[in-house]
């Protein structure tokens, strides 16, 4: 049953239309765009516009299923996503704009508020991506190309670094299952992503080899010993990996810290 | 090869059939806090500490041991808790020349290998390694655990040339103040079941006691603690046992320090704090200290 998948790409009815969705994205402006209101979960820059959000919310961008939905001012200026919105045929809940600007990362977490076993299903459609935005579903890496619209179950683990050097932006829908959306789910092509490995030769992992290689030479762990505040530590660390070659973001260093901190913890 | 391990410390060591044991850097940071731990939770406040640590095989310790052989131990504390010992500890950590380990749980993991012919190297080895100087520091001290009396033979094995001292005090000052807090956990082979906390606490104290006082002719001294502060300071038992040269300086150094309350900085040191315990021994304590503590307590203060 395909409701078991992470991951699948559905061809709806009307494709979506990458360039027509790109021009919406120039006719916003900064201001249009707020911070994610979950800031535990993000390094750098993670913003929201929102379409359609719930009419008494005082946050917009809010996951929120218990309410009302309405559009909101900012759809009007919108026409190629309200033509996608027209086509879709299960109720809509809230519809965002989602942007992970360039170097910025989501560390790894679920949305229990989703799931496909609660019947909420969100849609990611890519705007604009980079061959560098790594998201990763339960470990592994699925690839998203713009214009493309796929069904993610976000209640397992996931992550999203932004490697590269463009922002990622994604058309997000947040839709309640009912039989047209179920059909279009049974008949999309499965997707299981490839594991943690990379044929391209990208940069999963080089922060494991950086951590490696600053254990085996002291002269490395100088650059980093006494920088006691953490801000200046992990943006020195980033500097001490990209000087060497490695390419990773403050959120792997930030992660990292995280989860020395529970080892530490673990071990009594 | 043997990495270079300058300025690492092993600050943790978990038992099991293939112990490991953790490095942390420590940099020039002295043990200053009250205990081990204390100092060690402070390191891994440091982002690099707390991320970059190793782990390797205990017998990593020998290598390292045979590569770069730390201070050998000058002064071992041994104690019956709530006695003092934590006094003597920071009063000896008021040096700079000295590094001094309070209660180091890498120590218990060790002593509580599951291979035990390999302990002593084992012993040796942890103390070589966080006996470097770091800081020009010169000797190096360790407080054990209370229970660690009962260890005393494999200890004496390992360290034959470290002179030691058991510390002590009046037993029903120490009992009203054990029975304040969390108990001793462990006494090989005395099953508690059915005892009373006070008979349970009672039972624990004298077996410490008695471990003592078994050991005791072998080379160790026992120092009551009305000798403290004293004792520490030039021309004391514990300075005198230990070899210590302490000029005016040092004295007044160690002596600064026991204007706090060793355990509870913020309380100044009850230089004698023995009336208000004994005011508050309950009938049951005075009768269980009477029956099996005082007799042995008698017996160390003869020592």
């Amino acid at each position: 049953m395909t409701m078991t998948s992470r991951a699948i790409k559905l061809q709806w009815p009307t494709p979506a239309d990458p360039r027509g969705l790109q021009a919406d994205l120039a006719r916003l402006t900064a201001s249009d765009w707020t911070p994610h209101f979950n800031t535990h979960y993000f390094t750098g820059d993670w913003s929201v516009v929102a379409l359609r959000a719930p009419a008494d919310s005082q946050r917009p961008q809010a996951d929120a299923t218990q309410h009302d939905y309405v559009d909101t001012p900012v759809l009007a200026a919108c026409p190629s996503v309200q033509a996608l919105l027209a086509s879709v045929a299960c109720p809509l809940r809230g519809v965002r704009l989602l942007r992970l600007a360039s170097g910025s990362s989501i560390r790894e977490h679920r949305d229990y508020d989703l799931g496909w076993d609660l019947g909420e299903i969100r849609i990611h459609v890519p705007i604009l991506t980079n061959p560098e935005v790594e998201f990763s579903l339960e470990g592994r890496r699925i690839m998203m190309g713009v214009g493309e619209i796929w069904a993610l179950d976000l209640s397992r683990p996931h992550s999203v670094h932004n490697r590269g050097a463009t922002d990622r932006i994604h058309l997000v829908l947040d839709c309640r299952l009912n039989d047209w959306l179920a059909e279009w789910i049974a008949q999309g092509e499965i997707c299981e992503g490839t594991l943690r490995v990379d044929p391209a030769g990208s940069r999963i992992g080089d922060f494991e080899q950086f951590h490696a290689r600053v254990l085996a030479e002291p002269i490395l762990q100088r650059e980093l010993i006494g920088v006691i505040e953490r801000a200046a530590f992990v943006q020195r660390t980033v500097e001490l990996g990209h000087s060497l070659g490695f390419r990773f973001l403050a959120g792997d260093v930030e992660a990292a810290l995280v989860a020395a901190r529970r080892s530490w913890t673990a071990t009594g | 090869m043997t990495p270079d391990f300058t300025n690492w410390l092993p600050v943790k060591v978990s038992a099991g059939a293939e112990p490991t044991v953790e490095w942390c850097h420590f940099g020039a940071r002295r043990f200053r806090e009250s205990f081990f731990e204390q100092t060690v939770a402070a390191a891994m406040r440091e982002p690099f500490s707390l991320l970059f640590r190793q782990s390797t095989p205990i017998d990593t310790l020998l290598e390292w041991q045979a590569r770069r052989p730390g201070l050998t131990p000058r002064g071992f504390v041994f104690h019956m808790s709530r006695c003092g010992s934590t006094l003597v500890a920071q009063m000896l950590a008021a040096l700079p020349e000295h590094i001094v380990l309070s209660e180091p749980p890498p120590l218990d993991a060790i002593l509580r290998a599951v291979e035990a012919e390999r302990r002593i190297a084992w012993l040796r080895a942890w103390m070589s390694a966080v006996g470097q100087p770091r800081a020009g520091e010169r000797e190096l001290f360790v407080k054990f655990d209370a229970w660690h009396v009962f260890d005393l033979p494999v200890i004496r094995r390992a360290f034959p040339d470290t002179p030691w001292i058991f510390l002590h005090r009046n037993p029903i000052e120490v009992l009203v103040s054990a029975l304040r807090g969390p108990g001793l956990q462990f006494v090989p082979g005395l099953d508690m079941q059915g005892m009373s906390v006070v008979e349970q606490r009672t039972r624990v104290l004298a077996a410490i006691l008695a471990a003592a006082l078994d050991h005791l002719p072998a080379g160790g001294k026992a120092i009551d603690y009305s000798r403290l502060p004293a004792a520490v300071c030039s021309g004391g038992e514990i300075a005198e046992w230990f070899g210590l040269d302490l000029d005016d300086a040092a004295n007044e150094a160690m002596r600064a320090v026991t204007a706090f309350h060793a355990k509870t900085p913020s309380l100044f040191f009850a230089a004698d704090d023995s009336q208000s315990k004994q005011d508050q021994a309950t009938a049951e304590a005075r009768q269980w200290c009477a029956r099996l503590l005082d007799p042995l307590h008698q017996r160390l203060l003869g020592q």
